[in-house]
């Protein structure tokens, strides 16, 4: 017995193992926990990333057309593609339509129409789909109309021959989302909201970024 | 104080089996929305699972200096390995986005105080580990004599 315990000292590591395989099975465990944890982890963080890069806004088409009434239709819609396999929920979007009037220096910009919708309207984009947003709206307000056949009888004068439907409106479009159901107290850590919020926007002047 | 090849092996496989612990919990501390499972920034509950994953050392490890390397060393290399975690979506298409907001993240973002906590929970589990070794082996000891004596 005295000699076993002076050998026990001395015990190859494999030995050891074996003597105490309930507290090494343990240990293994332990640590293949948390290389699982570490794996899956990785893995939902590189699909975030790629979807940041992948959610994109393609297809935009704007049109303006002449309706009952001499009133004229603004109309605007694009496609938002939504690859990865997260559900994207609507914080805010907004489109507007404004004529750009540099000839006149106080006022410049003249609305012709807009949409915006906020968080309380619940709105989401489910995975794997391209998801169609379609704006629209009449101009019936004399003085907007005014102000319209006003640019197109000045540009007339400058040599450029415009109508109502073809002026150069521009199409501002933004879109702000949420990426699945990750939850945490955004307020207090703002670069976790940036992990998960996909931020788009479209311009018909500049293109989408 | 020489270290034998047993000894280099041991702290070897307890820095191997050490670090995911340490990787996940540092990973799990930057980004506590996105990780399975998560503490939620629990420094209490880090500080716990440091000294459950600093106990395997001192049980294993007779000399108690050789534990506490053990612990700076899993400390190291389980950070080293969060790093490369949290690289890995990025080191594909975009080195500048892990360049800024590596420095930005782990290293502004109380990670001196998490490194703190693994180092002191691993060295408090380090005790604990030894503890219950010697308190295992002088059962063991005990019975042995007690059966010889029966005997």
């Amino acid at each position: 017995m005295r000699e076993k315990l002076l050998v026990g000292g001395e015990m190859s590591i494999l030995r050891k193992i074996k003597k105490h395989w309930v507290t090494v099975t343990m240990y293994v465990v332990l640590s293949l926990f948390f290389t699982g944890a570490c794996i899956v982890s990785t893995n939902t963080y590189g699909a975030i990333a790629q979807a940041q890069r992948d959610i994109a806004l393609q297809s935009p088409q704007y049109d303006a057309e002449i309706v009952q009434h001499g009133n004229l239709n603004i109309s605007f819609s694009i496609q938002l593609v939504n690859p990865s396999r997260y559900t994207l929920h609507v914080y805010t979007l907004s489109w507007y339509s404004t004529l750009l009037n540099i000839s006149n220096p106080t006022d410049r910009v003249i609305p012709v129409g807009e949409d915006y919708i906020g968080p309380t309207k619940y709105l989401e984009v489910p995975s794997r789909t391209t998801f169609n947003l379609t704006f629209w709206t009449i101009v019936s307000d004399p003085a907007i109309m005014a102000k319209l056949f006003g640019f197109v009888n000045y540009s007339k004068g400058l040599g450029q021959n415009y109508t109502l439907e073809t002026l150069p409106y521009i199409h501002e479009f933004s879109i702000m989302l949420f990426m699945g159901e990750f939850e945490h107290e955004y307020d207090r850590e703002g670069y976790l909201n940036d992990l998960v919020t996909v931020e788009l926007t479209y311009s018909s002047t500049e293109g989408a970024a | 104080m020489k270290l034998t090849r047993e000894d280099v092996a041991k702290m070897t496989l307890i820095s191997l089996l050490s670090a995911p612990p340490i990787a996940f919990m540092t990973f799990d501390f930057m980004f506590p929305n996105i990780s399975t499972p998560s503490f939620g920034k629990s420094l209490l509950l880090i500080f716990a699972l440091s000294i459950l994953t600093g106990m395997p050392s001192g049980y294993f490890t007779k000399r108690t200096d050789l534990a506490m390397g053990s612990v700076f060393i899993y400390t190291a290399v389980g950070y080293a390995l969060a790093v490369l975690l949290y690289s890995a979506p990025y080191t594909i298409y975009d080195l500048e986005q892990v360049l800024s907001d590596f420095y930005y993240a782990m290293f502004f973002r109380f990670t001196i105080i998490l490194l703190w906590l693994f180092v002191l929970g691993g060295f408090m589990g380090t005790m604990f580990g030894q503890m219950v070794r010697d308190w295992i082996r002088r059962e063991e000891t005990g019975l042995a004599f007690k059966d010889e004596g029966k005997a």
